[in-house]
């Protein structure tokens, strides 16, 4: 007990040797550790990571405390995990001020269940802690309403449209400015101007992640999206068969193109387990999405499976990931929305923002 | 082969400056500076009114923009592109960073963009 004094210039130097896996460095210089206390010998630190929904955080945790515990002098480790997502650096002088990263999911086709998909992965993300803004900006069939159990009339206040919400999850449609059965016959320039709308005058709040559900293919509003606002990155999701990619590489050509960084690959209907013998279907061939990611290196976040849970879960209002979350179905949009995070802040830490600066003669 | 997530795509600018009223200078990630004359930029506007849609053939005189043009304005298009509002009053160009790239006047990208020239146009889908 009267042994060495541990000072924190011991207690820092023992924490670099723990390194953030998708950020290549230790947590020290990333300036991760907050709150380090030391009392009689007990030492107490948070670990602040870029996302609730960090991958890695019990491994970092265990790490950090193995790593203090060898020092001379410690009896107690005690460590606390926080987290706060970094903003996108460009994002600062809109209206979406409050917002800290946009993520648009998009796909190089219909059909795929990129809705389905874009609403469980809100909810996986929302179960970590992080607060999620989801915007549908399909406008040939805006579906999110409908998943989301919620098809009230938008409310404007003062001039502000206020985001429906339910489930935890903040959300917009272009379904929710029109009855249910009307469908939207919009030019391009209605499309831009919707959409400008849905990010520039609805009352986001604070938001860690706002995901755009972007139309199939690729058109007016990706573009109205790529040039209204930076956004952090992209995400596709495709089915396994081929011709399904082949469009998807116009979807990511096409951020690329607008300097959008894709964030992964996702592969939707991957495969099917029989519900009566359990047997594997790889209905649309499998490990496409797999393949293609690993050759354009481009990330690959994971498949889910076919599972008429998921659909009759998103037909009733209550993705699986919420009605469900051991089955395991919500198990793989768990796991694909905590490698999206990680991508994410990857991003964020990586890419320095851009701005004009102005020099007079 | 497409390049993979923008984090190490192509080269994008490190560093944008708007020099006095006039010039554009873009310091690249690949250590390469270009400076733009605005006169310049603004002959090889692609924007709809100075390139036909249809045939690509231009439909900007290159004579008519004044060696003394200024930028009134520049900002960014999310993160892919210029936009400039000159002083003849037009605004309706938009120059991703890749086109900027390649117009770089720097002797040793302007040969390079002369054999470029042969190939066909350019970021067809990022064009308004």
């Amino acid at each position: 007990m009267f042994g060495k004094k541990v000072s924190e210039g011991d207690v820092l130097r023992a924490l670099r040797q723990v390194v953030d896996p998708d950020l290549h460095q230790d947590i020290v210089s990333l300036g991760f550790i907050k709150n380090l206390k030391i009392e009689d010998s007990v030492v107490s630190f948070d670990i602040n990571l870029t996302t609730p929904a960090c991958p890695v955080k019990e491994r970092m945790r265990e790490e950090a405390r193995r790593a203090v515990a060898q020092l001379e002098g410690v009896r107690e480790v005690r460590v606390n995990l926080t987290a706060e997502v970094r903003p996108h650096a460009a994002l600062d002088r809109s209206a979406l001020a409050s917002v800290r990263n946009i993520v648009a999911i998009g796909s190089g086709k219909g059909g795929v269940g990129k809705s389905t998909v874009a609403v469980n992965l809100a909810a996986a993300l929302r179960m970590s802690g992080a607060r999620i803004g989801l915007l549908d900006a399909d406008i040939y069939g805006p579906a999110i309403p409908l998943m989301l159990g919620h098809r009230q009339q938008v409310e404007i206040r003062e001039n502000r449209i206020l985001p429906a919400e339910h489930h935890g999850l903040r959300f917009i449609s272009m379904g929710l400015f029109v009855p249910g059965d009307k469908p939207l016959i919009w030019r391009g320039p209605m499309a831009h101007k919707a959409l400008q709308q849905c990010l520039f005058d609805v009352e986001w709040g604070e938001l860690d992640y706002l995901l755009v559900d972007l139309p199939p293919g690729t058109g007016d509003v990706h573009l109205t999206l790529a040039q209204s606002v930076p956004v952090t990155g992209a995400v596709i999701v495709s089915t396994p068969q081929d011709v399904g990619l082949v469009i998807s590489m116009k979807t990511l050509r096409m951020f690329q193109q607008t300097n959008i960084p894709i964030l992964g690959i996702i592969e939707n209907m991957s495969y099917y387990i029989c519900s009566h013998c359990g047997a594997r279907e790889e209905i649309f061939g499998h490990g496409g999405a797999r393949h293609a990611s690993e050759a354009l290196g481009v990330p690959f976040l994971g498949e889910i499976p076919i599972d008429t849970r998921i659909r009759r879960q998103a037909d009733t209002g209550v993705p699986i990931v919420l009605a469900d979350p051991s089955s395991p179905a919500a198990t793989a949009y768990r796991e694909i929305a905590e490698r999206l995070a990680a991508q994410i802040s990857i991003v964020n830490y990586r890419i320095a923002p851009l701005r004009i600066e102005e020099v007079s003669m | 082969m497409i390049t993979p997530s923008g984090t190490e795509s192509p080269v994008r600018p490190s560093a944008i400056k708007k020099i006095g009223a006039a010039e554009i200078q873009i310091l690249w990630s690949d250590g390469h500076l270009s400076t733009y004359r605005a006169s310049y930029l603004r002959r090889h506007c692609r924007c709809a009114l100075c390139v036909d849609e249809l045939t690509g053939r231009p439909r900007l005189v290159p004579e008519t923009i004044p060696e003394d043009l200024t930028i009134l304005s520049v900002e960014l298009v999310g993160q892919y592109a210029l936009h400039f509002q000159w002083s003849d009053g037009h605004s309706t160009g938009i120059y991703p960073f890749a086109q900027l790239r390649a117009l770089c006047p720097c002797e040793h990208c302007a040969n390079a963009l002369r054999e470029d020239r042969s190939k066909g146009p350019r970021d067809a889908a990022a064009r308004e």
